[in-house]
């Protein structure tokens, strides 16, 4: 068995295994503190909690894989969604509420991914740095939906919300199964399909890739579409579960993205990445709000204790790179 | 002779002239620059208040959003005085920084008025008109005590933005009045920057914590959303009045907040007097520019409560019910 253990932690890289050091500290530590915090609901729940920057963050992965960035995630995001009310929403009861159907979720899908295709458009052709592009793109997708919503908060009913609140058998969220089926896509597109081995390598030295007859511009037009439609799925999930459409709809949303993709382990310079840790790191953010919620801590606190763990988790990482070599994987 | 006659009448015609000018001038549209920090529904109803109140009076106003960035709400001030406004209307994002914006503005002959959100220096701005949010946390706090009675009562306590007055005092109000009541028991009070999403999460959490919560309170109405999903989800989303119901209150008078008192959802909620506040600030705007000054240097107006019993009798006070 301690055998079984040790082949189990050796497929651990060392940046996962501090991360998870840190997830069994806070869930002992709140366990100790809350004598609901290790309730099946409560785990049910924070991993409910965690879909939205899980499922965000699977596609960052693969544009930060590249050496790219996209700070227009919660943009995108919000557009995707307000577009995908705009056209596949009926007229609801009032002014400010509306029907949805199924049509919801391919359009906001198809949204998601014009938008990120468009980010990498800009990049490939415009030659700018994707800081740059999805910084302006930021700015833009979300002065589109406040346009397109005029600043209103829309009441959404119908088929959204039951993606958003329905549960399996066994009391897992949807939204969850999603973060995991995602997550199984993607890992299995990075290690067996030429494109996701491609985006590491595009990462890993661009020009190396191209002069390897790597077609780099399609590479980064698939990290930036599929970072597209999974910000797209993050909000038909955070649409469905709050019930309502508002123009601060994922305002800042890309920076929790962000940290949980590069606290997993994927370094911002690109060529290496981790969707198991984008997980782990999106489950660790959730913990930190969900513990302290549950055992009332000070809100003059909550982002004192956040900044404590993130910047523990990321000493500890430190420290484990130094006795490891460089490592690729997913 | 003729040069005197020549002079008169050069004299006379110059005089023609700058009173045409000056009627003219006096007939123009004072134009009133109006900064807001972001748009949602909330500020969508004040900004519909202020276009009202200009036109009542005959101004004309420019409007710029600077989408929560103090940097670009400055440079967008800084632009709408070089098109000419001769007053400011801002909702300042950073409470800081409307104190430069407002030193800025004034010294180069501009009034600047702040709506809602309060500067850190009230003596930095010609006026200022808000809501009361001490008042609305207070009578918030009056209703939980008197529906609590001498009950154990566990109470959620969500909480609008840290860094901004109304979300500030609007917490810190409530929490006075309900310290006067041993029975009352403030299980969580969760952050959320006026974000539904963190409202929806802390009151998930909290729920967990303590599936026997009495009651839960929303400082804005776009939190209400989050909370109700959490409720249905929990099969504990009851009208006023029937078994199980959580006492929920709330502030903003947004349509949102209009339509869950209707459905009889939310015991009350408090409407912002949006209109009073406008057309206080379009008027003291107004008096600053043409070189007056107004009657007080601030003003704070209290909320409005409606409840699901008097609903339709207080809707016209109401600006979201009239909007919805």
């Amino acid at each position: 068995m301690i055998a079984a253990a040790r082949r189990m932690l050796g497929t651990v890289e060392p940046r996962g295994a501090a991360l998870l050091g840190v997830l069994v500290v806070l869930v002992v530590a709140f366990g100790i503190l809350s004598d609901r915090f290790l309730d099946y609901d409560n785990m049910a729940n924070l991993l409910l909690q965690s879909s939205i920057t899980g499922i965000a963050a699977i596609g960052l992965s693969f544009v930060i894989m590249t050496a790219g960035i996209d700070l227009s995630a919660g943009s995108s995001m919000n557009l995707a969604l307000v577009l995908a009310i705009s056209i596949a929403g009926t007229a609801g009861t009032m002014e400010y509420t509306t029907q949805t159907n199924w049509l919801v979720y391919p359009v906001a899908l198809v949204a998601g991914t014009a938008l990120g295709c468009l980010n990498a458009l800009a990049i490939i052709f415009l030659r700018l740095s994707p800081l740059i592009v999805t910084l302006a793109t930021l700015s833009l997708y979300r002065g589109i939906a406040l346009h397109l919503t005029g600043g209103r908060e829309m009441l959404v009913f119908g088929s959204i919300r039951e993606f958003g609140r329905g549960l399996i058998g066994i009391g897992i969220g949807y939204p969850v199964v999603a973060m995991f089926a995602l997550a199984a896509l993607a890992t299995a597109l990075l290690r067996h399909v030429s494109i996701g081995r491609f985006v590491l390598a595009v990462g890993g030295s661009e020009r190396s890739a191209r002069e390897n007859g790597i077609p780099t511009g399609r590479v980064l037009l698939f990290a930036y579409g599929f970072a597209g439609i999974t910000a797209a799925v993050a909000g038909l999930v955070l649409v469905g579960r709050v019930g309502a459409v508002n123009p601060d709809l994922g305002w800042q949303f890309e920076f929790t993205v962000i940290t949980a993709v590069v606290l997993g382990g994927t370094s911002l310079l690109g060529g290496k990445g981790s969707i198991r840790g984008a997980i782990v790191a999106a489950v660790v953010l959730s913990t930190i709000s969900n513990g302290l919620n549950l055992i009332g801590a000070d809100p003059y606190i909550y982002d004192v204790i956040r900044g404590c763990v993130l910047l523990f988790a990321v000493v500890l990482d430190a420290a484990a790179q130094l006795h490891t070599p460089a490592t690729r994987t997913v | 002779m003729k040069m005197k006659s020549g002079i008169c009448a050069v004299s006379a015609l110059a005089m023609a002239i700058f009173a045409g000018a000056y009627q003219a001038a006096a007939q123009e549209p004072v134009v009133i620059g109006v900064s807001f920090d972001k748009m949602e529904s909330f500020r969508e109803g004040e900004f519909n208040a202020i276009k009202a109140a200009a036109a009542a009076k005959g101004a004309k106003i420019i409007f710029q959003n600077a989408q929560e960035d103090a940097q670009r709400q400055a440079s967008q001030i800084e632009s709408m005085i070089a098109q000419g406004a001769k007053a400011i209307i801002a909702i300042p994002w950073d409470i800081e920084a409307a104190v430069n914006d407002a030193n800025n503005a004034r010294s180069a002959g501009v009034a600047y008025v702040t709506l809602d959100q309060a500067p850190a220096d009230l003596k930095a701005v010609d006026f200022h008109v808000g809501g009361d949010p001490c008042a609305d946390g207070t009578a918030a706090g009056e209703f939980f005590a008197k529906a609590a009675g001498d009950k154990p009562y566990k109470l959620l306590e969500l909480q609008g933005g840290l860094s901004n007055d109304n979300g500030i005092r609007r917490s810190k109000c409530l929490d006075e009045v309900l310290a006067k009541h041993s029975n009352i028991v403030i299980v969580a009070q969760v952050p959320t920057d006026w974000k539904p999403e963190k409202a929806l999460v802390g009151t998930e959490n909290a729920l967990q914590a303590h599936p026997d919560l009495n009651a839960i309170y929303s400082p804005w109405n776009i939190g209400l959303q989050g909370v109700f999903s959490v409720l249905e989800k929990a099969g504990k989303l009851k009208k006023v009045g029937e078994r199980g119901h959580i006492d929920i209150v709330s502030i903003d008078g947004a349509p949102t907040g209009c339509q869950a008192v209707r459905d009889g959802l939310i015991d009350m909620d408090l409407a912002t007097p949006v209109g009073d506040m406008a057309a206080a600030a379009v008027d003291a705007a107004l008096a600053v520019a043409t070189g007056g000054k107004p009657a007080a240097p601030t003003a704070f107006l209290p909320g409005t409560p409606y409840t699901p019993a008097d609903v339709a009798t207080q809707a016209p006070k109401v600006w979201g019910c009239a909007a919805g």
